[in-house]
């Protein structure tokens, strides 16, 4: 199960957050060390949907871009510590509909 | 309908979050085998080519050279010479395998005249080929459902059978809710389970094509003599006058 799911239109773009708080208890930020990568439901790599990576203290943060109509995509979100250089691993699905559900 | 619309749809009944996407691709995956598991659908028909081997007469469906790890089941087979245009055709299914091994030397070489299948192997006879001979498998596998944002004649022409068998496992294995899960069942393939609903309309069109495609009729000899047996025939039911 992914840490979130987010519905989006193909031509929005979003900046988003992932939190390594929890994940990374003796850190007080990540790194640039740490990575934004994301496969399409296919299991194909699916680097576009990935835009500028940033860091702000213990969020990882990214563009979330584009996309295919239909597409499901999961988004793996990699911390690195800056104390420990323990990586963590959080995962958001990224469904990108056209006509929105509404049911996320 | 694409596989992603499908997905949505047993997703509304569940949950946009509730049912995890991983869950829903496995519901997706059983019901399909669900479906398939009632007929030798049109859609699962299709050839493999491969070449014998000198004096090598098994071949087993999911190994090289076949190499068919879905083969579900096989229609028939037919061969030609290594550089002939021409396909002829193997005797296949039409005796078992201990028939065979009684009619064939274990040492006979040739073309192959007849094969048979056991588990998941073709045997062929003669046992052992004399020639390199291009076989050509007429087969029937378990299909996969297509990617994400593509379809295929399930989804096209009876998406709601992939969707109520999804639902189907859904209740089943993730809601442990049997009531509900006879509910789509029911929608899916009546009661009893294969003779109503989506999977009737589907066997119907199934037995359609097979019809027109594959089965030979031949009028028998009875009591209408050099007739045509069918209904208008009055002599099929009763005895001849004349």
């Amino acid at each position: 199960m992914p840490h979130d799911v987010l519905e989006k239109h193909p031509d929005a773009e979003r900046l988003y957050g992932m939190d390594f708080t929890d994940e990374l208890p003796d850190d007080t930020s990540v790194t640039a060390g740490s990575s934004v990568s994301a496969v399409d439901a296919n299991g194909t790599a699916a680097a576009s949907v990935v835009g500028t990576v940033s860091q702000a203290g213990m969020t990882l943060n990214a563009v979330l871009q584009a996309g295919t109509n239909g597409q499901d995509y999961l988004v793996t979100f990699t911390g690195r510590g800056n104390t420990s250089a323990r990586d963590a691993v959080k995962q958001l699905e990224m469904r990108v509909r056209t006509k929105m559900t509404g049911s996320v | 309908m694409q596989l992603w619309e499908a997905k949505d749809v047993v997703r509304a009944h569940f949950g946009g979050t509730a049912f995890p996407t991983i869950m829903l691709d496995h519901a997706l995956t059983q019901g399909r085998r669900m479906i398939e598991m009632h007929a030798k659908f049109w859609w699962q028909q299709g050839e493999t080519d491969f070449t014998l081997t000198i004096n090598d007469g098994e071949y087993d469906v999911d190994a090289s050279p076949i190499s068919l790890t879905n083969f579900k089941d096989a229609r028939a087979m037919s061969w030609r010479e290594p550089n002939g245009v021409n396909w002829e055709p193997i005797a296949f299914g039409t005796h078992t395998k201990e028939e065979l091994d009684v009619l064939y030397d274990t040492n006979d070489k040739g073309n192959p005249e007849a094969a048979a299948l056991e588990n998941k192997t073709i045997f062929l006879y003669p046992p052992d080929p004399d020639k390199a001979y291009p076989v050509r498998l007429y087969r029937y596998v378990w299909t996969d459902n297509p990617l994400q944002t593509a379809t295929d004649d399930l989804l096209t022409f009876f998406p709601m059978a992939l969707i109520y068998a999804a639902i189907t496992w859904g209740y089943e294995m993730q809601l442990k809710d049997l009531q509900g899960a006879a509910y789509w069942r029911a929608l899916l393939g009546g009661q009893p389970f294969g003779r109503g609903g989506e999977l009737a309309k589907m066997k119907k069109e199934n037995l359609k094509r097979g019809w027109r495609d594959q089965v030979v009729l031949e009028p028998r000899r009875g009591p209408g003599v050099a007739s045509l047996r069918r209904l208008s025939n009055l002599q099929i039911y009763g005895n001849r006058v004349s």
